[in-house]
């Protein structure tokens, strides 16, 4: 390949693979440059080295022009590589309908900027070439511009998603200053100007749209249409720009842009959004199985300041009944700063505070930041100094110091592997006396932050291992950092034990290894509305198990305000109430009537919704598919509901579907039905119908107390109804089932169990079921039947043997039962008159219920009536 | 009469042997006795079969049918588990705690876990707190006694405030007459130095020494203000500098804290050319008794001009000299060539009289302050709710506790003021508050114990960016005074817990004994 902008005798590659599983991937590298670019930023982020498909399996058709490459994915779809020579231009295309999915350098953007030697330079280009400055901050650029670019045209797709993380709608709106199709939930937003951008920064009260970087990052990029829905993955950690534009009104254009490195893109061809997510993960992973508590509820504060402060929150929750499971020091628990170091003037005693607030089964969070004191009596800094672990200045010699909470800093240096085991060893409980099997991680501050440097991060020219420079590795800075230290609490005592860490900065992987949260939203209802795209944007790029700081972490915002959120950040995979430390303490109980009441109900709801969050993550470490979902992945076929991003589907099989009040003094909220499933009522039981409703919309009113939370027809949800102190104190409680029947009277679900922190389960000690809810045709009596068979082979584990079904309610059936049968026995039941799903009329549900079936979770049974 | 007997029998059936259910409260055992066989539930008017009563299943609508398990723990106004902890005090918990596989403090007879899950501990707790209750006592006892002491050196305070009122009152008796009498003196001399000194207090020179005098008042009063201005600013930037949250985002913030060092640096140095006390003892000058003395300088003059020729004299010449002299100065103060003689020397004893007189009043005005002030203090001590039923209070009055806590030293003074510093300085610090009041809380009767167990000391130092600094102080009976915990749940807003023997009060049971003791590990020594 020749760059028309460079000298003649400067060459770059391309490579073409084709993955096993049908996935194209295309490198392109300057061959034989001054320095070789940066190519080692998969090695960190895929979960292996991806297989190749079989030569044989590729039909190359090559003509002096163009080669073509045709193949099968393993999803079916006859596939079609082109690559044009000259100009270079390369297309994706689906042999079988014919369409165009990825057209790449049509408008001739592909660009890589060789390595050249700077006495080469012509003296009128020098400008910003070499060193530079930001705002004071300079950057030496040693090596020189290596920039690339690259358009990518998706020539049928007119919507785009992902790319996070960005305060944005989630169908991502042009940037070139023309106006989104759909009203930003901002309001007065004006159009977006500038391209995404993926730097992971530490952005002091970030605005509540904007295309702006902020802490995470993952380059990749979903194309979705009525016909077919695939995805680009462009794996490069340096900075990237992406501009966005509509050439037309059913097709998109993007030009990516980075700094340095390789051009590693993935095209993941679909073409179901299944197949989408399933491509996805074979590449960078599945979501970690979390812990059972890591789903159920966290209260933080910046900061409870001594044992007796988190011991009193504790009882704040018990004293009025309400749930929570993790409770979160943040960084003033550490003396002077110096992480792992309890400030003991304020703790006295940490093991002792852990193990009292685990009696109850609760965990403690504290945070482990990355930057370490430059003291010479903090063991940690000291023993990375000793041993060389440390970032270096970009003279290679000495350590880089740079400012941050703790003063003056230095960094650990995760590209060196002589910082793995070391770090890793930090965590072991010989060595951390002051932690137990009960303390978990918070990683912050891990963009890096750097309060000295140029916007508050780290400057590129800061040398890692291999003299490899913190440009070409910024974005995956934090997943690097997050990665070892869920090593660290996995590899601590008895090496059976999940890891909890949660994480500010991300990367693609990151979902291998924890939580992620959207960084420091402010309180105002601006930032609320952001969270739920924010939150579907990072699910559907592979990190599921995210949140939003549930309250706003900054300002002291009403009671109204605090119910509204806690109303959504129940729905949100991580669900954290935090605040700043200026902020007034805002914890559920000291929240006066009815709001106490009101948080207090919705976190009960969440803990009862629980077995369907866990379910949904064990679902989603076999397919990929995040567990909430936006209304494109739910209804993919349906165009109306693609820009959609303030309602959202809960649940392995988008079971629940929430619409979260997000407006001030809300009267009504319009719910959008998607397809022609019966939709019920969570609390009420009432079947609504898109056909009756102008433009498939269902008004309801919205007081307080209430939340839009339907349960789509056809599904079977389990949920635990008994309220506990803390997710661990359910683990032996009944199951109940509630089957909301489809038009045809039927339903399936799933419910999934295990011990809820171990690793047996991946020796088979779970319990994972398939309930199908169906209509026996033979019976003139429209009899049915609830079956439930083992849907992946399991053993169960200890707590699971005796756990049994206490209650089964069937909603939507068209006739009270006769009489209820398992193995032969007469069951109990209730029947409540209403009406039925079948008969496609909106009214009350019918109810019947079945008193203790007599079942355990464990056991295939039937029961008929 | 069959009826019963089978409905007793089902009874028995359900609920155990025993007479009680598990989890009722005795006093509610009846509201769960059938009704024609079946179970009503309590705040609905829905009934269920009686074997559906505690079947580990939530029938009724309201939760109310399984008062001994947790099948209803999900509903709402649901009654608490009744746990009966014989040999110990009954208590209640909430129906998510039964069956949870834990042993329940407040449950001590483990009645609300199956049967074998947890111990009944019920007469170990009673033994401990029985211990733990006499231990309290004796604690209690010894305090007790100290605080009597208090009361009586509380009475012993009014005793002296009462005989140094009578002795001030004697005294003033005494400053008055003196007084009088000066003044007599004064009004005496100043009939006579009126007139000449009327002429002169006309003249523009003592208008424009009235007219400088208030310019010079104003300016010291700007001046003050504008250093009271200076200071608080300076104490709202050093406040910045201390407590600034060193988040370098806020770039303005580290731009202020660095220029305030700058400033403080270069003004610490400069002193003032007109100090206060010079400014003041210019101001306090006499305006008139300036414009007698006048006359000297005058005098000077026109003796050497004219009349000191006495002294170049022979002395036998001298006292013609001398009745010349005499003449020719009547003649020259009748046509007003000079001034009078006389307000010069009648000059000086009135200023010798105003002099004395001033003294005799400042000594009335002091005895007359003192008084008042010390009756104030003894109306003070004497009545009103805030030195305790007893006046026991009165006796820590200018008492002061402190503790070091982290990196500061806190110090609350009783009815004074509470204090937060750095450990290595010695004085200064940042106010946390004023006294304010005892417990302000509307359903806390005034002079009740729950009155006397909180005080409030607000409008401290203004936080940056927040709200003044407050503190609310919680006191419990103890054997000394002590500063035992600091907690700043907020920004700016402290809570205090102080010990006291003057919080200790003579009935047992008294809230503080146990409050601060068995809750989890943060024992505290006071007790």
């Amino acid at each position: 390949m020749k760059n028309l902008l460079a000298p003649p005798h400067v060459n770059f590659g391309l490579q073409v693979d084709i993955l096993a599983n049908g996935l194209p991937r295309l490198r392109i590298d300057e061959i034989g440059g001054i320095y070789q670019r940066y190519n080692q930023t998969a090695s960190y982020v895929l979960i292996a080295e991806p297989d190749l498909m079989a030569s044989s399996a590729i039909d190359v058709k090559s003509t002096r022009d163009t080669d073509v490459l045709c193949f099968r994915t393993s999803t079916h779809q006859q596939l079609e590589f082109t690559v044009q020579h000259n100009p270079l231009r390369l297309t994706l295309r689906n042999t079988a309908t014919g369409e165009t999915l990825v057209d790449i350098n049509a408008n001739d953007l592909l660009h890589m900027e060789h390595y050249r030697r700077r006495s080469d330079t012509d003296d009128t280009r020098v400008e910003g070439m070499w060193e530079e400055t930001f705002n004071h901050k300079p950057d030496s650029k040693p090596k020189g511009p290596q920039a690339f670019s690259l358009d990518i045209d998706f020539p049928s797709h007119a919507h785009i998603y992902g790319i996070p993380e960005h305060a944005a709608p989630l169908a991502l709106p042009p940037t070139d200053g023309t106006s989104p199709r759909r009203t930003p939930y901002v309001d007065n937003s004006p159009p977006y100007t500038e391209p995404y951008r993926l730097y992971n920064l530490d952005v002091f009260e970030y605005e509540a749209s904007s295309p702006m970087a902020l802490y995470g990052s993952v380059p990749l990029m979903h194309a979705h249409s009525s016909r077919s829905s695939l995805a680009v993955f462009l794996l490069s950690a340096s900075e990237m720009w992406i501009d966005v534009k509509h050439p037309s009104n059913h097709s998109t254009s993007t030009q990516w842009m980075g700094e340095s490195g390789i051009i590693d893109l993935f095209l993941i061809p679909g073409p179901s959004v299944e197949d989408v997510f399933a491509q996805y993960a074979s590449l960078t992973g599945v979501v970690q199985l979390p812990q059972q508590f890591a789903l159920g509820h966290h209260q933080c504060r910046w900061n409870y300041f001594t044992s007796k402060d988190m011991l009193g929150v504790v009882d704040g929750f018990d004293s009025i009944d309400a749930p929570v499971d993790v409770l979160w020091l943040d960084i003033e628990y550490a003396e002077g700063h110096k992480y792992f170091l309890w400030d003991k003037r304020k703790f006295p005693d940490p093991v002792d505070m852990i193990e009292s607030i685990a009696a109850t089964g609760r965990k403690t969070v504290n945070i482990i930041d990355p930057h370490l004191s430059r003291d010479e009596n903090f063991y940690v800094y000291q023993e990375a100094s000793d041993r060389g672990l440390l970032v270096k200045r970009p003279d290679g010699q000495s350590e880089y110091e740079g400012w941050c909470w703790a003063g003056a800093s230095s960094w650990v240096d995760m590209l060196n592997p002589a910082a793995w085991d070391w770090w890793i060893s930090l965590f072991s409980f010989e060595k951390w006396k002051d932690s137990t099997r009960n303390l978990f991680t918070w990683v912050d501050m891990n963009e890096p932050t750097v309060f000295n440097g140029p916007e508050i991060t780290m400057p590129k020219d800061v040398l890692f291992h291999g003299n490899v420079e913190h440009r070409d590795i910024h974005n995956m800075n934090g997943l690097l950092f997050t990665n070892l230290t869920a090593q660290g609490l996995e590899k601590r005592g008895e090496v059976n034990e999940r890891s909890f860490v949660l994480s500010r900065s991300f990367f693609a992987g990151s979902q291998r290894f924890g939580a992620v949260w959207t960084g420091d939203n402010l309180g105002t209802w601006e930032h609320l509305r952001s969270a739920t795209p924010m939150n579907l944007a990072n699910s559907i790029s592979g990190i599921m198990l995210t949140g939003a700081d549930v309250g706003g972490f900054f300002g002291d915002p009403s009671a109204q305000y605090l119910v509204r959120w806690y109303q959504t950040g129940a729905f949100h995979p991580f669900f954290r109430a935090h605040a700043h430390i200026d902020t007034k303490r805002r914890e559920p109980h000291t929240l006066s009537e009815p709001y106490r009441s009101i948080v207090r109900d919705v976190l009960r709801l969440r803990y009862t919704l629980l077995p369907l969050w866990y379910t949904a993550f064990r679902s989603s470490t076999r397919n990929g598919m995040p567990v909430i979902r936006p209304q494109f992945l739910v209804h993919p076929g349906d165009e109306a509901g693609y820009d959609i991003d303030d309602q959202f589907y809960v649940g392995a099989a988008a079971e629940l579907l929430v619409k979260p009040v997000v407006q001030e003094d809300a009267q009504s909220v319009g719910v959008y039905l998607g397809g022609d499933e019966p939709y019920y009522d969570y609390f009420t039981h009432q079947i609504s119908f898109a056909k009756e409703h102008i433009h498939r919309t269902l008004n309801i009113p919205t007081q307080l107390d209430t939340l839009p939370l339907f349960i789509r027809g056809g599904s079977i949800i389990p949920t635990r109804e008994r309220a506990r102190r803390s997710a661990s104190l359910m683990v032996r409680d009944p199951l109940t089932l509630t089957i909301a029947l489809d038009h045809y009277g039927e339903a399936q679900g799933r419910v999934y169990l295990d011990d809820g922190h171990s690793f047996d389960y991946t020796r088979d000690a779970f319990i994972d079921r398939n309930f199908t809810f169906s209509s026996i045709s033979s019976d003139v009596r429209g009899g049915w039947a609830l079956r439930s068979t083992q849907l992946e082979p399991g053993m169960s584990f200890t707590e699971g043997e005796e756990i049994e079904i206490e209650r089964i309610q069937v909603l939507g059936l068209k006739e009270k039962p006769e009489e209820v049968i398992t193995s032969g026995q007469l069951l109990q039941f209730t029947w409540k008159e209403g009406v039925a799903a079948s008969g496609g009329e909106e009214g009350r549900a019918s109810l019947l219920t079945i008193k203790k079936p007599l079942v355990r979770v464990r056991d295939d049974f039937e029961i008929v009536g | 009469m069959r009826l019963s007997w089978i409905v007793g029998l089902t009874l028995a059936a359900s609920v155990t042997c025993s007479d009680r259910i598990r989890g009722v409260d005795p006093s509610l055992a009846h509201l769960y006795q059938p009704t024609n066989g079946r179970f009503q539930c309590l705040n609905d008017a829905t009934t269920i079969a009686y074997t559906s009563l505690n079947d580990d299943y939530c029938d009724c609508p309201d939760g109310t049918d399984e008062p001994s398990t947790s099948a209803c723990s999900g509903r709402h106004h649901t009654p608490q588990f009744y746990c009966h902890n014989e040999h110990y005090t009954p208590s209640r918990i909430h129906l998510s705690r039964v069956g949870d596989g834990l042993c329940e403090e407040e449950c001590c007879d483990g009645s609300d876990e199956a049967e074998g899950v947890c111990a009944n501990t019920c007469t170990q707790r009673a033994h401990r707190r029985a211990v733990h209750h006499a231990h309290s006592q004796r604690v209690r006892e010894r305090a007790l006694v100290t605080k009597r002491a208090y009361v009586e050196r509380g009475l012993e305070v009014l005793g002296e405030l009462r005989s140094s009122v009578q002795a001030k009152q004697a005294n003033l008796l005494k400053t008055e007459r003196a007084e009088k009498a000066g003044k007599d003196e004064v009004d005496r001399l100043e009939t006579l130095a009126k007139d000449a000194l009327d002429a002169r207090l006309a003249s523009p020179l003592y208008k424009h020494l009235l007219d400088s005098r208030n310019a010079l008042e104003t300016l010291a009063l700007e001046k003050r203000a504008v250093e009271d201005d200076l200071q608080l600013l300076l104490d709202i930037l050093l406040s910045l500098k201390n407590s600034y949250n060193p988040n370098y985002q806020d770039m303005g913030v580290l731009a202020a804290v660095r220029e305030y060092d700058a400033y403080v640096d270069t003004h610490s140095k400069s002193s003032d050319t007109w100090s206060s006390e010079l400014l003041s003892k210019v101001q306090k000058e006499d305006p008139v008794a300036l414009m007698v003395s006048l006359d000297e300088p005058e005098k000077q003059d026109v003796d050497s001009a004219l009349f000191n020729i006495e002294a170049y004299l022979p002395p036998p010449l001298s006292a013609h000299y001398r009745s010349f002299k005499k003449t020719l100065v009547g003649w020259l103060v009748k046509l007003s060539i000079i001034p009078s003689h006389s307000l010069q020397e009648e000059g000086v004893y009135l200023q010798k009289a105003k002099k004395e007189h001033k003294k005799q009043f400042d000594a009335l005005n002091r005895a007359s302050k003192s008084l008042a002030k010390t009756q104030a203090e003894y109306v003070e001590l004497e009545g009103g709710l805030r030195w305790g039923r007893q006046g026991e209070w009165i006796a820590l009055k200018h008492e002061c506790v402190s503790q070091d806590i982290a990196e500061y030293t806190y110090e609350l003074c009783f009815f004074d003021r509470a204090t937060q510093r750095q450990q290595d300085r010695k004085s200064g610090g940042t106010n946390l508050g004023k006294f304010h009041s005892w417990n302000e809380d509307q359903e806390v009767e005034a002079g009740s114990e729950a009155f006397y167990s909180t005080q409030l000391y607000n409008k401290g130092q203004r936080c940056w960016n927040g709200p003044e600094r407050s503190t609310v102080v919680e006191m419990v009976c103890g054997e000394r005074n002590a500063l035992i915990e600091v907690e700043e749940l907020e920004k700016c807003a402290y809570k205090f817990l102080v010990s006291s023997p003057a919080a200790c009060h003579e009935s047992m049971g008294s809230v503080h004994l146990d409050k601060h003791t068995h809750v989890h590990t943060h024992a505290h020594d006071e007790l």
